[in-house]
């Protein structure tokens, strides 16, 4: 059977620390403004019965993914692992997908962004000097859940940095693989599932 | 005790609502000049009134991809939007528009000098018509198919998108037509002027059911319409697409003037509804948020 990557987010580890957030931007150099996994924080209740959640969250690489429908130039593409990805040689920045999204998971990159730097000055570090070049501005670009690491028998650099292990990748096809254990034994489900995207990333509680 | 209800948060790293902001004017307006091109051809076309037929295939041709391309983020690869037409409604109506261009052209030139027999003319312009239709309709089902904002997941998108590019080419032929071919023909004069007034209620019954349901579909839905309503988006919604693009527009039509003045500022503010609603439907759409938890 064909190898389905996968990931289960765990609503009871995840600690908000947003390590995730720094570790995919280093491991990918993705500019300012732009951050394709984030840990998002929600209060319940009300004083003094209140609590924080924790919902992190990245491009659920859907089965039936909105953005690959709605690319009129095909650069959103699937593989055959089921990672959603984009060919920036053939995107034209239409932007139809960065709607289409209904995670918002994706992002389109301005020239501006890349002129101003991460730190809003015009100067470039070289740390975005190496990793820059890898990006063509004006197209879309989004998680691509470390697919190059992936292919190397390597885990997403978010996984690998989540100091609580709130982050479980593997194959969903595989029925002894880690994400499907969680998944049955604690009820995984999916975000925004009404949509019908059949997303990849489910979240246990 | 209060039940829990999300902001709207924008790029903030909390749970709640979050703007489309991937869109904007520029491709407002790519949009806009497509519909009241087509339009404008599409009613032209019945009459065989050449300046307006001429003034929509200018409009769709040359305006349509200049706003277009101060959009894209790469420009140069335009011509690759056209190779995914099996599912992307984008490249469907970039087709359409390709039609209408060769087509549209072809008949025009068909009816100044009757190049093409009646057969080859025949089809020509049946296919410069499809062409016109699918550029008034195809921004609809662009918005419709997609399900992250509930404001455009919904099938009045499409009726909404044709009714706005008929509006336009019935009201940009009555200002152009009607010291010319409609001078001359009262009966085409009456029938525009009545299908101007039955599209103007159709537009504002589409946009209320359009609320309606977005409203009554989910939170997300009710939030969007709130900030159309009473919020951040009032001004133009109610200011620009009803009052001036449906009511003034209403008002004036039914006085039936033809003088020409009135006939002018009947086309400016439906054009102004026109745009406005494309602007108002993307600074206002919501995406709901990835997961609640929504207690008491």
């Amino acid at each position: 059977m064909t190898v389905k990557y996968g990931m289960v987010l765990d609503l009871k580890r995840c600690i908000g620390c947003n390590a995730c957030t720094i570790a995919c931007k280093a491991e990918n150099s993705t500019p300012n403004g732009i951050a394709w996994t984030e840990t998002l924080s929600e209060e319940i209740g009300t004083y003094p019965n209140v609590t924080r959640v924790y919902v992190p969250t990245i491009c659920n690489h859907c089965e039936d993914a909105p953005c690959a429908r709605v690319c009129p130039t095909t650069a959103t593409y699937i593989t055959d692992e089921g990672i959603v990805l984009v060919d920036e040689d053939k995107c034209i920045g239409c932007g139809a997908c960065i709607v289409a999204c209904p995670y918002k998971k994706r992002a389109k990159l301005k020239s501006e962004t890349f002129e101003a730097g991460l730190h809003k000055s015009g100067e470039i570090t070289p740390f975005e000097k190496q990793g820059y070049p890898r990006f063509t501005i004006g197209t879309a670009v989004k998680c691509t859940f470390c697919h190059e690491r992936v292919d190397q028998g390597l885990l997403p650099a978010c996984v690998t940095t989540c100091p609580t292990e709130a982050r479980v990748f593997g194959d969903l096809n595989d029925p002894k693989s880690e994400p499907r254990k969680l998944i049955q034994a604690r009820k995984g489900y999916q975000a925004l599932a009404e949509l019908n995207t059949k997303p990849k990333v489910f979240y246990v509680d | 005790m209060p039940l829990r209800t999300y902001d709207i948060v924008g790029d903030e790293y909390r749970v709640g609502y979050r703007k489309q902001d991937a869109w904007g004017w520029k491709i407002a307006l790519a949009f806009f000049f497509g519909d009241v091109g087509a339009g404008t051809f599409f009613v032209s076309a019945f009459y065989n009134y050449m300046p307006g037929m001429i003034f929509g295939w200018i409009l769709t041709t040359f305006f349509k991809p200049a706003a277009l391309f101060m959009h894209l983020g790469q420009p140069l690869r335009f011509w690759r939007a056209i190779t995914n037409v099996r599912t992307a409604w984008i490249s469907r109506g970039i087709v359409g528009a390709i039609l209408f261009t060769g087509f549209g052209f072809l008949h025009m030139v068909n009816l100044k000098w009757a190049i093409f027999g009646p057969a080859l003319g025949g089809i020509i312009f049946f296919l410069a018509m499809a062409g016109t239709f699918i550029v008034m309709i195809y921004l609809g089902y662009v918005l419709s198919h997609s399900p992250s904002l509930p404001l455009w997941n919904t099938g009045l998108m499409p009726v909404i998108s044709l009714v706005y590019g008929l509006m336009g080419g019935v009201t940009m032929t009555l200002l152009f037509g009607v010291n010319s071919f409609l001078a001359a023909d009262p009966a085409a004069l009456h029938f525009l002027k009545t299908a101007e007034l039955i599209l103007i209620g159709i537009t504002l019954i589409s946009i209320l059911s359009m609320l309606h349901g977005a409203a009554y579909n989910s939170s997300t839905g009710m939030a969007t319409v709130r900030q159309l309503l009473f919020g951040e988006h009032q001004k133009w919604f109610l200011g620009y697409v009803v009052l001036v693009g449906i009511i003034a527009a209403g008002l004036l039509a039914l006085t039936g003037s033809t003088a020409i003045f009135i006939l002018l500022l009947v086309a400016i503010t439906e054009l102004i509804g026109d745009f406005g609603l494309k602007m108002v439907l993307f600074k206002s759409a919501l995406y709901s948020p990835p997961l609640s938890h929504s207690t008491v």
